[in-house]
């Protein structure tokens, strides 16, 4: 059985009445790195949240299915998600300067999850959030721990976040565009801490991009989001080299010309 | 069966004990000391030192202390000095050496009997013999003071005043006191405490040389907002208050209301030292535009006795009904008087009026004014509504103004209280009021120690102030007086006192 | 701080050599006399030079001593005996019902942002905010004083008689103080803890499974808290300052009714006290603001 199966999903948007996924089938094995790509607007952000149970539920229109190990988490109740969230999946987004909370120290919200699931005690629970803290690389965990997110760099920050996801030891990472934010330079050991996070825990990892190039590093297989449907699929390698779908050509084509833009 | 008749028990118990409070209440009605309390409510904290020789010409003071303080005499509910402190008094042919003989018996209120030293003493501080200076203006004609022996008080003027006895209402205090360090009088209340805008106490005084005060104990409470004191009244906190309006009245109607009358006269007061008011036919001609039984019909639902000079019904014999209406409302009148002037409506007569803002019977008045002056067409009025200081300093002390809505009011029973302040030279003459006639016609009063001639010349005075319309004369103000259904034997005077020693409660 | 009290100290002076009227013309009334007025000044000190009082005044003040008054007779101290316990004990009680209904009512509302409770509240805020403070005072005391009777108005208690009386008598007052500026803490809260919904920072804390409560609780609050505290601090000097109306509706014997007073009697000593002492719960009010928020925000502290 697939870790994550989602079949047919639609959401459509209450207040604005657009229908922003159009029928959606994707499946990631655990273990498996998984690259959802697309422009923004082409409704892989709202796939990723739809799924992570992060949309607020009032203002959409869903249908289909999310089965996640079996259950399908359209069908759950809040409560039943907060059971899922954060335990089996964890969340990496792509704002590192905000997705933390500016008033908390740094080593609380590693923990943060470790409270919420978890009987460990607070001394354990530190322990815990220091080991997943060095793993990804913080220097100084128990300094760090201390620390305010304002006192570290971008990197750190998103280092941190992925500490955060990591800690308890999900299924599934979805990551949202967790490079964007950051320089080249970084974006590089952070994409290799995906990997190796992934390779070392056996963590499947559903990476959302508009970047073909950041998919490519890090995904075995890859799918291409077009106006809230998916127009190809397939392993990472084969789409590259031998694109099928008219979008994807284009979106392949555009690499060099924006990765020129962008440095 | 036996708790029902426990409880008979104790309802007769109770009404016995009802029973019981009732006669000692009748008999506490009845002339007796009781030992009820009393809470008092006024309208404003007493400001300056409670010094009486100083303080005297702050009315809401002088009738509170009027209930602590007594002088050689003292007034009654009828305008009648009777003996106070004195037993009794001669008066020579001349009118100018008054002699007392004191009262026996009587003591401070730190218990020492009261000797010639101390009438002497209070005496020559109140008219400054020593330092030249009075405390008291109604003093200043005092040449000297002597105790003849040792109940027998002489006072020398300097020139004849048949009115003279009025002023020794001046307060009696011990020798060599001073008020600043302790409130001590022969009244029948002792001063207990004050504190600042919040309350004044006092106590009935046990060895009170005639009839004792009825509560043991009375409490004034300074409630500065006038709705505030409705409630106050309304929920029992205050038992008595008195100078209330007849709105404030219309929500007291369960409570007992006395009406009597404030004893001020209301005026718009014209400087008739400047223009316009310089001219005696704008003033005529304001005095034929305003009827003053509307603006009493306006500002204060009828309640009120209209006048028409200087002088109040209480006055009995110096009030003159005749003056009253003397300018019949005639609008017509005042167009052509003023039209003679030089004002039209093109033209119009523009003036202002200030009145102290928290005096809200002046205000309801100069609205009324402002109103009937308008439906003439050629006055346009503006009233300035200002701080009691800045109209004290501006106003009556600078005598920087137009035309002013005030109430005047006399400290003693004597015609010139209210007349004195029209001679051309008086310091209080803060109209600039100046007749050779008046002048002429208050001297000879002064003058003079036959009573009906001098009733005569202070009618003569009124007479002047009415034809050269000085002011135009609004009304005595209607003073209700407050009290819940328990408080009786509350007296009106002629004067602005509030005598509390014959106001008891019943149960 | 200290500088800012001598400043408003000092302007508090300098207004009253504006307005017109001085003591002398209370005192003397309408016995008053050029002559006996420039006596009186002159007796009084007031002829000498605006600055040299002022120095006067000042070296008096910090050495305990806080002059006379000029309408009582009494030293400053004894005239505002007793007075500043009942604005003190007015204030702080009314300011500590600002919290106790704003922060629960706000955070409230925002969570059932939308929800019909929240709409028909924000609308009964919006009336709540507008009412003057005298207004609610009288209405209070018609209800609670004259219908229902739960406290007899004008019946004031002192402290030294009655503990409890006097606090139970401070209640509605304090409640008709409380309520137009607790609305406003509500909504500035509400709106603040919405803002703070949006943030990325929540979207990450949902992740991890927190409740909506969790959310609110763990993480919203504090950061919503921080724009509210100034404001909230403030409204204790505002209190103080407003307390004058609400003293005269209940006839307090306050602070504020004295203060009121002495303007209108040109009582400088007394009113300069006064003036300090509110500049003072301004100056130190602010102060505290500055520190709770370096305590709950650590970019201001470092920062």
């Amino acid at each position: 059985m697939a870790l994550l199966e989602i079949r047919d999903l639609r959401v459509k948007f209450l207040s604005t009445g657009k229908q922003a996924v159009r029928g959606v089938d994707l499946t990631v094995q655990a273990g498996q790195r998984v690259g959802l790509v697309g422009e923004s607007g082409s409704g892989k952000t709202v796939t990723a949240m739809a799924l992570s149970g992060l949309i607020e539920r009032w203002n959409v229109d869903m249908s289909g299915q999310v089965l996640f190990d079996g259950r399908d988490l359209l069908a759950c109740s809040r409560d039943q998600l907060r059971t899922v969230q954060g335990k089996d999946i964890g969340v990496v987004f792509q704002e590192p300067m905000t997705s933390l909370n500016p008033l908390m120290r740094v080593g609380r919200q590693v923990e943060e999850v470790l409270r919420i699931h978890t009987d460990l005690s607070p001394d354990q629970r530190r322990e815990k959030a220091l080991e997943a803290m060095e793993q990804v690389g913080l220097p100084d965990p128990a300094r760090t721990y201390e620390k305010y997110p304002h006192q570290l760099s971008g990197g750190q920050r998103q280092r941190a976040v992925i500490a955060s996801a990591m800690v308890i030891r999900p299924k599934l990472l979805i990551c949202d565009e967790p490079t964007t934010a950051l320089d080249v330079t970084v974006q590089a050991q952070i994409l290799s801490l995906l990997k190796s996070v992934s390779a070392d825990f056996g963590v499947a990892i559903l990476l959302i991009s508009h970047d073909l190039s950041v998919v490519r590093r890090l995904c075995e297989s890859v799918a291409v989001m077009h106006q809230g449907r998916i127009v190809e699929r397939g392993d990472t390698q084969r789409v590259f080299t031998a694109p099928q779908d008219e979008y994807t050509k284009r979106l392949i084509a555009a690499i060099p010309t924006r990765k020129r833009h962008e440095q | 069966m036996k708790k029902r008749i426990l409880t008979l028990a104790l309802t007769l118990a109770m009404a016995a004990a009802l029973f019981i409070g009732g006669g000692q209440s009748v008999w506490a009605a009845d002339g007796s000391a009781g030992d009820a309390e009393l809470t008092v409510g006024i309208a404003s904290d007493l400001d300056s030192s409670l010094d009486p020789h100083v303080s005297s010409s702050l009315a809401g003071t002088r009738e509170v202390l009027f209930n602590i303080y007594e002088g050689l005499t003292k007034p009654d509910t009828q305008g009648d000095l009777v003996p106070a402190v004195a037993e009794s008094y001669t008066v020579n042919e001349t009118a100018d050496e008054y002699t007392f003989t004191l009262r026996e018996g009587v003591r401070f209120h730190n218990g020492q009997q009261v000797t010639v030293g101390d009438v002497v003493y209070s005496l020559t501080r109140a008219a400054g013999l020593e330092t030249g200076e009075p405390l008291m203006a109604t003093l200043a004609g005092v040449a000297s003071v002597e105790a003849t022996d040792d109940r027998t008080v002489v006072v020398t003027l300097s020139a004849p005043d048949a009115e003279f006895l009025a002023y020794t209402t001046a307060a009696i205090i011990p020798e060599g006191s001073d008020p600043a360090d302790g409130i001590v009088g022969t009244g029948p209340f002792k001063y207990v405490s004050r504190s600042p805008q919040e309350n004044i106490v006092m106590e009935r005084f046990d060895d009170y040389w005639g009839e004792k005060a009825k509560c043991a104990k009375v409490t004034f409470k300074v409630v500065e907002d006038g709705q505030t004191m409705v409630m106050s009244l309304r929920s029992g906190a205050i038992d008595l208050a008195a100078h209330l309006e007849a709105s404030q009245v219309a929500e007291l109607a369960d409570l007992t209301v006395l009406e009597g009358s404030m004893n001020l006269v209301q005026a718009l007061y014209l400087n008739n030292a400047q223009p316009p008011f310089d001219d005696i036919r704008v003033r005529q001609a304001l005095c034929y535009a305003i009827d003053k039984h509307m603006v009493i019909d306006l500002a204060a639902d009828g309640h009120g006795a209209a006048l028409g000079s200087s002088m109040y019904p209480a006055f009995g014999k110096y009030f003159d009904e005749e003056l009253t209406d003397w300018y019949e409302p005639d609008v017509e009148k005042a167009i052509e008087l003023l039209a003679e002037a030089g004002y039209t409506a093109a033209n119009p007569l523009e003036f202002t009026i200030n009145v102290v803002e928290a005096y809200t019977p002046h205000v309801n008045a100069a609205q009324a004014v402002v109103e009937l002056l308008r439906q003439t067409g050629v006055v346009e009025a503006e009233i300035v509504q200002m701080e009691n200081a800045a109209w004290y300093s501006d106003v009556y002390q600078g005598r920087d103004f137009q035309a002013t809505l005030h109430g005047m009011d006399a400290s003693t029973l004597t015609a010139s209280a209210l007349l004195a302040r029209f001679v051309s030279d008086n310091a209080k003459n803060f109209i600039g009021f100046d007749s050779a006639d008046y002048d002429a016609a208050y001297a000879a009063a002064l003058a003079t120690t036959d009573d009906a001639e001098q009733v005569g010349h202070f009618l003569d005075c009124q007479h002047i102030l009415t034809e050269q319309a000085a002011n135009v004369y609004l009304q005595d103000l209607a003073d209700f007086v407050v009290m819940q259904p328990n408080v009786s034997g509350y007296q009106f005077y002629p004067l602005y006192v509030m005598d509390l020693a014959g106001v008891y409660k019943t149960a | 701080m200290l500088v800012t009290l001598l400043l408003i100290s000092l302007l508090a002076f300098l207004a009253f050599q504006i307005v017109p009227g001085d003591p002398t013309t209370k005192l003397l009334g309408s016995d008053y006399t050029p002559e006996r007025a420039a006596a009186l000044r002159h007796e009084m000190g007031l002829d000498r030079n605006v600055f040299v009082r002022y120095w006067d005044w000042l070296t008096g003040f910090v050495t305990g001593d806080m002059g006379a008054s000029y309408s009582y007779g009494m030293s400053v101290e004894a005239v505002m005996d007793g007075k500043g316990v009942v604005t003190a004990a007015l204030s702080v009680m009314a300011w500590l019902l600002v919290i106790a209904i704003s922060i629960p009512l706000g955070i409230a509302l925002a969570r059932w942002q939308g929800r019909r409770i929240d709409r028909a509240f924000v609308a009964m805020n919006q009336v709540f905010m507008a009412i003057p403070p005298f207004f609610l005072g009288i209405l209070f005391t018609y209800i609670f004083g004259l219908v229902l009777k739960l406290f007899v108005p004008g019946g004031f208690v002192g402290p030294g008689e009655s503990l409890w009386g006097f606090l139970g008598y401070l209640i509605f007052p304090a409640l008709a103080i409380a309520i137009p500026k607790a609305a406003m803490v509500t909504k500035l809260l509400r709106s603040s803890i919405l803002d703070q919904m949006d943030e990325d920072y929540v979207r990450t804390a949902y992740s991890r499974g927190n409740s909506r409560w969790g959310v609110l609780r763990g993480h919203v609050l504090r950061n919503a808290i921080l724009p509210v505290v100034t404001f909230v601090a403030m409204t204790l000097a505002d209190i103080v300052a407003g307390s004058i109306i609400v003293e005269q509706v209940f006839a307090l014997p306050g602070l504020g009714r004295l203060l009121l007073a002495s303007i209108g009697n040109r009582d400088y000593p007394v009113v300069q006290c006064i003036v300090v002492i509110i500049a003072f719960v301004v100056v130190f009010m602010n102060y505290l603001a500055d520190v709770v928020t370096q305590t709950i925000d650590p970019r201001v502290r470092l920062g």
